[in-house]
């Protein structure tokens, strides 16, 4: 609570406001007056209190304690001999203050700043520009004297040279004074503690330091004023020399000493702060880092590997370049260099995983060299540093002391630093036995799974198989009765001939054009089971002729234009099938024309990693909602399809090709206008369209 | 057909018998016509001395207790009924039955046409070829 009310702006005017009478007392009756005749020149030694508020709050408390405490307000009491110049002499007081507080505000703000930016660098400046307004406009300020008012009738209008440098000199001494003692008292921890400012590192030291400083000024004050009684000056009592009456020179070597030896204090309490502020950075960082070395998920080991980078480069000597063939023919010269390996520290992580309760002992006395497997990743990690590598990892999996199976990845680094003599490599441990344990798991699914899918595939391609005997032979089998129904209706029809009637005969003849549709719609079943049956052999297939080919076979009217539009590719595939497609396509395309001049046009576009190809009519069309129903089994559009031989297997028969290609079918019709059908095969290698 | 010897049809549809029959009839083929209604009955009538050996068996595939490929097999491998030439009359498309009829020495491949004139048409060529070709002593 101190605290707030220490930065509270009510203790803050009020201590300013105080500052500035108690400025203003010490002003006024401690005077250390220089005397010139005619004039005065005054050590204005109350300005520490404004610039003690100004170095803390700030230009703006430093301004209200110099103004309104009566610090500088009292100017014409001092300077009525200055006549107009104390228009140019006093105010620069003023500024000074504002202009340290200014400084000193702006500093607070930064975590560090350059030296030339302290108190006693920025007054440099202010010194230089006041120095020369006494010099210059001060003096001719002077000249216009005597002023108007009164009580300044006396002013002086010349003044003599020697008498401005002094001032000047004077004004620059007393600053630098009155700088060093605010810096003093900003130092003590009860001055800090009133002004509400934080303590310190190692406050106590500082006011230790400070203190000592005095009391050796103070000393010194006494031994001087003893040693001028008794020797220098016996006629004085003790007392005069001491404090009453001390000669002006005295008094002068004593302040100094004292400005001295306080300067040495801070000095020393600066210098000091800098150190304990580094060590403790120091320390903090190493515990920062001592933390995460301890608590990071991963087993450290820091080891010195020094001995054994000797040892190498001892083989070496020898001759041996081929490392990996020598460990290999001696295998005791891997297990001399693990007893040379020095183990510095490990952490917390390290200790739990590998279950070690001392770690001294660890340190001092583990030796891996009677465990083959750590030997044989040693000798990994030796040859891999030996030919310049800095890093080496391995996954490995061990038994615990306790026997738990557990896996990690060792990872062993030497950092770039000691790649010279490997005298500090950091090896770690990153547990990954729940990983290991997770992918292995998996890797049990996942053959589970693959085992589902093949069980599951197998049996329903026996079902399929089975489904496509039996369609098949059902098929087949309705072929025989349905011939000899066609036959005996045939026989029967010229058998009797003399029997039967026009109608009968008629009859007889409408018996044996739906037994021939029948066994027409049984054929193509047949071909459409067989595509996905029969393994015929793949081929590269050059459509060009195949198309022309199928042109011919299909007897087009003369009506009827079928042409070629561009070159076609050349597929891999089953001949028959590619047959099958067009085959159907334009026989469709040809059946349905109902043009004076009809016209089938056959197109390929070249795709990305497919052909599209299209067959366009100028036929009668098709309705857009019939487009996915004529791709199905059995549906034919027109009504008369027993007359004209359709089954409505065409189109199944397409699209089951194309898809077994890896493409597929579709139309884009209107009624009246034509219709094109498009469909894509892909090319060799590219990947299933409809993925 | 050359010389006299009889036609054996192996063919367990009644309907199918009738127009091989008939067909014969129609042809004017002067050679008798034995049939058997499964392989197994064609096996018996083949190996059974008091027979004589048919100039040429007609041979249909899907047939009960033994079909036509099961009886090709078996009749290839006998010696002395290797030598008769037996021409497949089916009504089967399938690669895999023409295949395997090929394999087991066939002498021709005949699917079984619908309607009766394309049949008498198939019987007509058969019986041209088989009087032209000259024929093995068949024991």
């Amino acid at each position: 609570m101190k605290e707030t009310i220490q930065k509270s702006f009510s203790y803050k005017t009020i201590v300013s406001i105080l500052f500035g009478f108690l400025g203003f007392a010490v002003n006024f009756w401690f005077t250390a007056e220089f005397a010139f005749p005619p004039f005065t020149a005054a050590v204005l030694i109350g300005l520490l209190f404004p610039m003690l508020i100004t170095l803390t709050w700030g230009w703006k408390y430093g301004l209200l304690s110099a103004l309104a405490g009566g610090c500088q307000s009292m100017w014409w009491i001092w300077g009525p001999s200055n006549g107009y110049a104390i228009f140019l002499v006093v105010p620069p007081f003023t500024l000074w203050i504002i202009w340290h507080g200014y400084w000193a505000g702006w500093r607070k703000k930064q975590i560090s700043y350059p030296w030339w930016l302290s108190a006693y660098s920025v007054e440099i400046p202010f010194r230089i520009l006041n120095t020369i307004n006494l010099l210059t406009l001060s003096r001719w300020a002077i000249t216009l004297n005597p002023p108007l008012w009164s009580w300044a009738a006396g002013a002086a209008n010349t003044i003599p040279m020697p008498f401005s440098t002094f001032v000047a000199i004077k004004q620059a001494v007393v600053g630098y004074v009155i700088l060093l003692l605010a810096d003093v008292l900003l130092n003590l921890g009860f001055v800090r503690k009133f002004f509400g400012l934080k303590e310190d590192y190692n406050q106590a030291n500082t006011s230790y330091i400070i203190s000592a400083s005095l009391l050796i000024g103070g000393f010194v004050w006494l031994i001087d004023s003893i040693i001028s009684y008794l020797v220098f000056q016996p006629g004085n009592s003790l007392l005069d020399l001491l404090a009453l009456n001390i000669p002006p020179h005295d008094i002068f070597m004593r302040t100094i000493f004292i400005l001295t030896c306080l300067a040495g204090g801070l000095l020393a309490s600066y210098l000091m702060r800098g150190q304990h502020k580094s060590d403790q950075a120091l320390l903090e960082s190493e515990e920062h880092y001592r933390s995460l070395f301890e608590s990071v998920p991963i087993a450290l080991l820091e080891t010195d590997l020094s001995e054994v980078k000797k040892a190498i480069d001892g083989l070496r000597k020898q001759g041996i370049t081929d490392l990996r063939d020598y460990f290999d023919h001696h295998p005791e010269a891997v297990q001399d260099c693990a007893s040379l390996v020095r183990f510095v520290d490990t952490n917390q992580t390290s200790m739990d995983m590998s279950e070690i309760t001392d770690k001294a002992d660890f340190l001092e006395n583990y030796d891996f060299g009677s465990e083959t497997q750590s030997l044989a990743t040693f000798k990994e990690e030796l040859i891999a540093f030996a030919e310049g590598d800095s890093v080496h990892e391995i996954e490995i999996p061990y038994l615990t002391p306790s026997g738990k199976t557990k896996y990690d990845i060792k990872r062993v680094s030497i950092p770039p630093a000691f790649m010279e003599d490997w005298s500090r490599v950091l090896v770690s441990f990153t547990d990954i036995t729940d990983r290991v344990q997770a992918e292995v798991e998996l890797k049990g699914y996942s053959n589970r799974l693959e085992e589902m899918v093949a069980d599951r595939t197998s049996q329903l391609q026996s079902v399929n198989e089975e489904l496509e005997a039996f369609s098949y032979s059902v098929s087949h089998d309705l072929k025989a009765p349905l011939r000899g129904i066609n036959q005996l209706a045939g026989w029967i029809s010229s058998d009797y001939a003399e029997v039967l009637d026009l109608d009968g005969q008629e009859k007889l003849g409408l018996l044996v054009s739906r037994t021939k549709h029948m066994h027409k719609l049984i054929e193509d079943i047949l071909k459409y089971s067989r595509i996905g049956r029969t393994a015929a052999e793949k081929q590269k297939v050059d459509l060009n002729p195949l198309v022309r080919e199928t042109i011919e076979i299909l007897a087009v009217p003369e009506n009827i234009q079928i042409s070629i539009e561009n070159e076609l590719p050349t597929v891999v595939g089953v001949y028959a099938h590619f047959e099958q497609i067009f085959q159907n396509l334009l026989s469709n395309a040809i059946k349905f024309i109902d043009k004076q001049e009809g016209f089938v046009k056959i197109g390929c576009e070249v795709k990305e990693n497919y052909w599209q190809f299209n067959v366009a009519d100028n036929g009668p069309g098709i309705d857009e909602k019939y487009f996915d129903r004529i791709f199905q089994m059995f549906q034919t559009l027109a009504p008369s399809s027993e007359e004209d031989g359709s089954t409505g297997i065409g189109l199944t028969l397409v699209k089951k090709i194309v898809e077994m290609h890896g493409g597929r079918v579709w139309l884009e019709s209107a009624v009246g206008e034509g219709s094109t059908f498009f469909f894509t095969l892909l090319k060799q290698g590219a990947r299933n369209e409809r993925k | 057909m050359r010389g006299n010897k009889p036609i054996l049809l192996v063919e367990d549809e009644k309907v199918d018998v009738m127009t091989v029959q008939r067909a014969l009839k129609d042809l004017n083929v002067a050679n008798s016509l034995e049939v058997a209604g499964d392989g197994e009955q064609a096996l018996t009538f083949l190996r059974n001395p008091d027979n004589i050996r048919p100039c040429v068996i007609l041979l249909d595939l899907s047939m009960p207790r033994m079909d036509g490929i099961e009886f090709l097999r078996l009749a290839k491998q006998d010696k002395s009924l290797r030598k008769i030439p037996v021409v497949v009359l089916t009504s089967s498309r399938e690669e895999q039955d023409k295949v395997d009829s090929y394999d087991l020495g066939v002498a021709g491949y005949i699917v079984k046409p619908v309607n009766y004139p394309e049949f008498v048409e198939a019987m007509k060529t058969i019986d041209m070829y088989w009087t032209l070709s000259e024929l093995p002593p068949l024991g």
